[in-house]
């Protein structure tokens, strides 16, 4: 029974982190460098939802418009700021991200204060299905964290711009001499990983509860899926969503829960420190 | 005001100390730490529990120098062959791990609730306290900045700079690169300890939510302006960066429209904001490489 | 004659790749050899084997009789194997002399400890390096450049620098990877009378080179490559009417 639980939670999990994961990535992949703002685009998507329910809106149209919405914050910050460092290398774009991480963080203690936060949900009964238990709203997490990175999936790989996107991930020169546009392409991508950031901090809002450090708390688990996901492949990102999420549930077994997030740590330097390239390999 | 002025000046020769530790890392060496706070709180944790169990003053200073080199040195070969990006990853998450670790156990560190009761060094004679910790921070600062200068000066420090412009160079004339930047990278460490050993005295008090992120890019940023690699830069930097953002924490008495929480997060912004300002003079288009 | 290197069934692999297959050839002590061969034939990947940044898949690399194959760079270096690279690679934003101080082994200044100390034995044996790289850059013709950015330097003195800073640590064998490529023809002579000088001092080179000049001039013998492979070696002359070497140069891309 116990093992049943670890499994639902360790699903819950990946299905959460994963499209965050999907986000640094993806950005890795086109722009090369690692993002440390996503987690707080993760919690800012997540504040937003809560600002559209506080109209009245049900909970999934408000973390839609709250996703668009952080898409563009996403899209907005990299035409403002990230895109004057573009031919910088990949240092500079990474004390960017760590400043952006550091304003949205406190501008959202500055508008909503410390506290924590709930979504205005009734918790619902959980269900049996198929032995386990599992509440309706983790199966509604799990189900949008397959759809969404489904769709991601299936346009990367069959529309002409998941194929720019693509081309200029494996290999930019080349991208642009067949036609593709870099910078449209990372305005897409920035979208795109703005609006992921905001529909996990949402999600993972719902299972927790919102306050300022709730994108930042994941950092470690979202770099580490990354990495351990190839830094470039979304499929990557899901599978090692899925890896990092049973490793620490199931850490539970032998140690406190509190160290969830240090085991995600240990996971990720003992991936760069064995195998650089993460389990499966990126374009490149 | 006067207190204040104090206060502002012991904390910018306290950020100093790290922010010189991380020009030896980053600046001279070229390994980029985005966790330096992570040596920071192993320093003031050290000094925190020698001073709980009645150790002198200077003894928790050194071995809470030693620690945080120590780790430093641990991190610095267990990561020998990585990339920047990667080395980027790993030290941010390295720091939060730290936190988490301080944050868990309880018996070593307190948990959430800290150390509290941390001694101070004694005062000087015909000073106050605040004025005589101010005398030894500031003295205990130019030893550092002697030493840091000397590195810069002697033939260690040509082989760091070496290090940074091309690894293959420095190994090409057979010297152990990883040799160097394990000991540049705990140099580095240990001055964040002996800030955070200070840190933790000055405070009497610490707990693991005074050692999130934001102490990292405060001396981030204060390399940065320094234009990463000279000591004098660097420290003139701090005390700018130090007048900014430890001199806003007077507006608490002024400013009665916005709450403690509400100014601690535009002051944090406001860290934030200047260092987005600082990567795009210091790397923006005018300055295209 | 004493053989200095000697190379014996050495492979390497890049991907699909066959970068170096089966390379056997070896140099004798005080000579100075050619190595020549169309693009791609292995020869950059070959000092990178011989110098220790690349490991070979299989095979031997002996310097002075001892095995050197699995050493690492900076073992080999200090061994007395010293390389230059084909794209110049100076240390820009430090000076000439700089770039040079940089090599003396096993420097006191080197080490934390030093930073202690009253700083009289650095200086003092600063002091004797300094002198010995004012020799070096004499000796190649960089006096004048000793005090100025490494980066604003030609491109032929910036080949001048690489050959400095290797015969700072006086090496046994130098390793040249194409010393005279986008070298002005002035520069070609003086790098060539230099070249023969550093020789008659008792260091063995093998050059890496194009230019068909600089080998028959200097080179006492020439070894040929293509893909991986030694496919002749002999005296310039002979190797000029090797019909195996004509058929690999027409056969692959003109240098």
């Amino acid at each position: 029974m116990e093992l049943k639980i670890y499994l639902v939670s360790a699903l819950v999990s990946a299905a959460i982190w994963s499209l965050p994961a999907a986000a640094i990535s993806l950005i890795y992949g086109v722009l090369r460098y690692p993002n440390f703002a996503i987690p707080e685009l993760m919690t800012l998507g997540a504040y937003l939802t809560l600002l559209l329910c506080g109209f009245g809106v049900p909970l999934w149209v408000a973390g839609i418009f709250s996703a668009l919405l952080t898409g563009l914050v996403a899209l907005a910050l990299d035409q403002t700021v990230f895109r004057f460092v573009r031919r910088a290398g990949m240092l500079p774009p990474v004390l960017l991200s760590l400043g952006v991480m550091l304003v949205v963080q406190n501008f959202v203690r500055f508008v909503w204060g410390n506290g924590n936060l709930q979504f205005p949900i009734t918790p619902m009964r959980p269900v049996i299905l198929a032995g386990f238990i599992i509440s309706p709203i983790q199966l509604i997490i799990i189900a949008t964290g397959i759809a969404i990175l489904g769709a991601i999936f299936l346009s990367l790989r069959f529309t002409e711009f998941g194929r720019a996107i693509r081309a200029t991930s494996t290999n930019p020169e080349l991208a642009v001499v067949t036609g593709v546009q870099p910078e449209r392409v990372y305005a897409a991508v920035l979208f795109v990983a703005g609006f992921l950031s905001a529909v996990g901090g949402t999600v993972l809002a719902t299972e927790t509860s919102l306050n300022p450090l709730l994108g930042w708390r994941v950092l470690i688990p979202l770099f580490a899926v990354a990495i351990l996901g190839g830094l470039g492949s979304v499929v990557g990102a899901a599978l090692a969503a899925l890896l990092v999420g049973l490793a620490s549930e199931f850490s539970l077994l032998i140690l406190p829960s509190s160290y969830k997030t240090a085991l995600a740590f240990l996971v990720l330097t003992l991936v760069l420190l064995v195998r650089p390239s993460g389990l499966i390999k990126s374009g490149s | 005001m006067i207190d204040y002025a104090v206060s502002i000046l012991i904390f910018a020769c306290i950020y100093g100390l790290v922010a010189l530790g991380l020009n030896i890392q980053w600046g001279l060496t070229g390994l980029i730490n985005l966790g330096q706070v992570a040596f920071f709180a192993v320093g003031a944790y050290t000094f925190a529990l020698l001073s709980k169990i009645g150790m002198p003053f200077p003894v928790g200073v050194l071995v809470a120098t030693l620690t945080g080199g120590g780790f430093g040195a641990a991190v610095a070969m267990f990561t020998p062959r990585l990339r920047e990006d990667y080395l980027a990853i790993v030290t941010l998450g390295f720091s939060e791990f730290v936190r988490l670790i301080l944050l868990n156990e309880k018996w070593l560190a307190g948990g959430p609730d800290g150390i509290a009761g941390i001694q101070r060094p004694m005062t000087i004679a015909g000073f106050g306290s605040e004025v005589s910790f101010l005398i030894i921070v500031v003295v205990t600062l130019a030893i550092a900045f002697a030493f840091t200068r000397r590195i810069e000066g002697f033939p260690i420090g040509r082989t760091l700079r070496a290090i940074r412009e091309d690894e293959t160079v420095v190994s090409s004339v057979g010297k152990v690169t990883l040799a160097y930047k394990t000991r540049a990278f705990m140099l580095g460490a240990a001055l964040a300890g002996l800030g955070g050993a200070f840190f933790a005295s000055y405070l009497s008090y610490i707990s693991p939510d005074m050692f999130g992120p934001n102490v990292s890019i405060y001396v981030l940023a204060a390399v940065l302006i320094g234009r990463q690699g000279s000591s004098v830069a660097t420290l003139a930097s701090t005390a700018l960066v130090a007048l900014l953002l430890e001199g806003t924490r007077i507006l608490k008495d002024y400013v009665t429209f916005v709450d403690g929480v509400e100014l601690a997060a535009l002051r944090l912004m406001l860290l934030g904001i200047a260092l987005i300002a600082i990567v795009a003079v210091r790397y923006g288009p005018r300055r295209a490489v | 004659m004493k053989e200095i290197l000697e190379i014996k069934c050495l492979s390497r692999r890049f991907g699909g790749l066959q970068a170096v297959n089966k390379c056997e050839f070896s140099v004798r002590a005080h000579s100075i050899t050619g190595l020549v061969g169309p693009n791609g034939a292995g020869k950059s990947t070959l000092f990178n084997l011989v110098s220790g940044f690349v490991r070979p898949d299989s095979g031997e690399i002996r310097f002075a009789g001892e095995r050197i194959d699995t050493l690492s760079a900076h073992s080999v270096a200090r061994l007395g194997l010293r390389r230059t690279f084909q794209i110049p690679r100076e240390l820009k934003q430090m000076t000439v002399l700089e770039n040079l101080l940089l090599v003396p082994e096993n420097q006191f200044g080197d080490r934390i400890v030093s930073v202690l100390s009253q700083g009289k034995r650095v200086r003092e044996e600063e002091g004797k390096n300094l002198q010995i790289a004012r020799g070096v850059l004499e000796m190649v013709g960089l006096s004048e450049k000793a005090t100025h950015q490494a980066a604003l330097l030609s491109g032929g003195q910036k080949k001048l620098l690489e050959l400095a800073r290797c015969l700072m640590a006086k090496p046994k064998l130098l390793l040249l990877d194409e010393p005279t490529a986008g070298v002005n023809p002035t520069l070609i002579r003086h790098l060539m009378s230099v070249l023969r000088r550093v020789n008659e001092s008792g260091v063995t080179l093998l050059i890496i080179e194009h230019n068909m000049t600089v080998i028959m001039e200097l080179c006492e013998r020439v070894i040929v490559m293509d893909r991986g492979q030694v496919i002749a070696a002999g005296s310039p002359s002979a190797i000029q009417s090797n019909k195996q070497v004509l058929e690999a140069y027409l056969g692959g891309v003109s240098a």
